[in-house]
């Protein structure tokens, strides 16, 4: 896993500072995919993002590289945007003149920016993941990434790796079924 | 040629359990048997916007850099 970042680097990343730059370089892409999808939103997912990458930096010197450097990565990332999910739960809860709480928003911004988001297929598979238990559609989205093994999925989700197995297929026929009706 | 939809519905059936790349592309589409080749599929078309690492840039420029760790070389050669 090399990343050679150039003057012409379309990332951006040769204008970040030495051993950095190859960090963003190599694992850019992946971090703000996934802040992306759990997301929902291109603007959130880029703060998201810088956030991630600037804890990374911070944490550089912490980093004994006891996990992979992606997994590091991802775990911040998780963490990163629960959190964030939490609070717009938090936020967004509110009391129906019955007493009944409605989340019907919760969790997605309208954002114009949103809409920048120009595939349709895109937005069909962030509305079938919107609609996935979050358990579901982090399991979907880190299994996404061929360099992680189910053990390094499982430590990312504090489960086992058979866990992991099971859910994940029960995950998939939940994706293939949201995803047809989000035709 | 059938769309994604379908063809991930019809097939995942009976290849949930499947983990070999059954994807094929023909005139410009795919087909996907598992839901996380979609998603593999689909981030590699998502484009990250060129100034989160300008943001970075002038973010980190602010903050101390971090000390010299010798893994990152072996790690990153």
């Amino acid at each position: 896993m090399e990343a050679e970042p150039s003057s012409d680097s379309p990332s951006g990343a040769a204008s970040l500072p030495g051993v950095f730059g190859e960090l963003y370089e190599a694992h850019h892409q992946q971090v703000y995919y996934l802040a992306l999808r759990l997301l929902g939103d291109p603007t959130l997912a880029e703060d998201a993002a810088q956030e991630v990458f600037i804890k990374a930096w911070k944490g550089l010197d912490r980093f004994r590289g006891g996990s992979e450097l992606r997994t590091w990565l991802y775990r911040i990332t998780l963490n990163h945007c629960s959190t964030l999910r939490q609070s717009w739960h938090a936020r967004k809860m509110h009391v129906t003149d019955d007493g009944e709480i409605d989340e019907s928003t919760v969790g997605v911004s309208e954002s114009p920016l949103r809409q920048l988001e120009v595939s349709e297929l895109g937005e069909r598979i962030q509305r079938t993941l919107d609609d996935l238990p979050e358990e579901y559609r982090v399991l979907l989205l880190l299994v996404a990434d061929e360099e992680l093994s189910y053990d390094q999925v499982a430590q990312l989700t504090n489960q086992s790796s058979d866990a992991v197995r099971g859910k994940l297929h029960r995950a998939r026929k939940a994706f293939v079924q949201r995803f047809g009706k989000n035709a | 040629m059938k769309p994604p939809k379908q063809r991930l519905t019809q097939k995942s059936e009976n290849a949930l359990e499947s983990t070999s790349e059954h994807a094929h592309e023909l005139s410009g589409r795919r087909d996907f048997v598992l839901p996380e080749e979609l998603l593999r599929a689909d981030r590699q078309q998502t484009m990250v916007p060129s100034s989160l690492a300008e943001k970075l840039n002038q973010a980190v420029g602010g903050l101390p850099a971090p000390k010299p760790a010798p893994w990152w070389k072996r790690f990153l050669s």
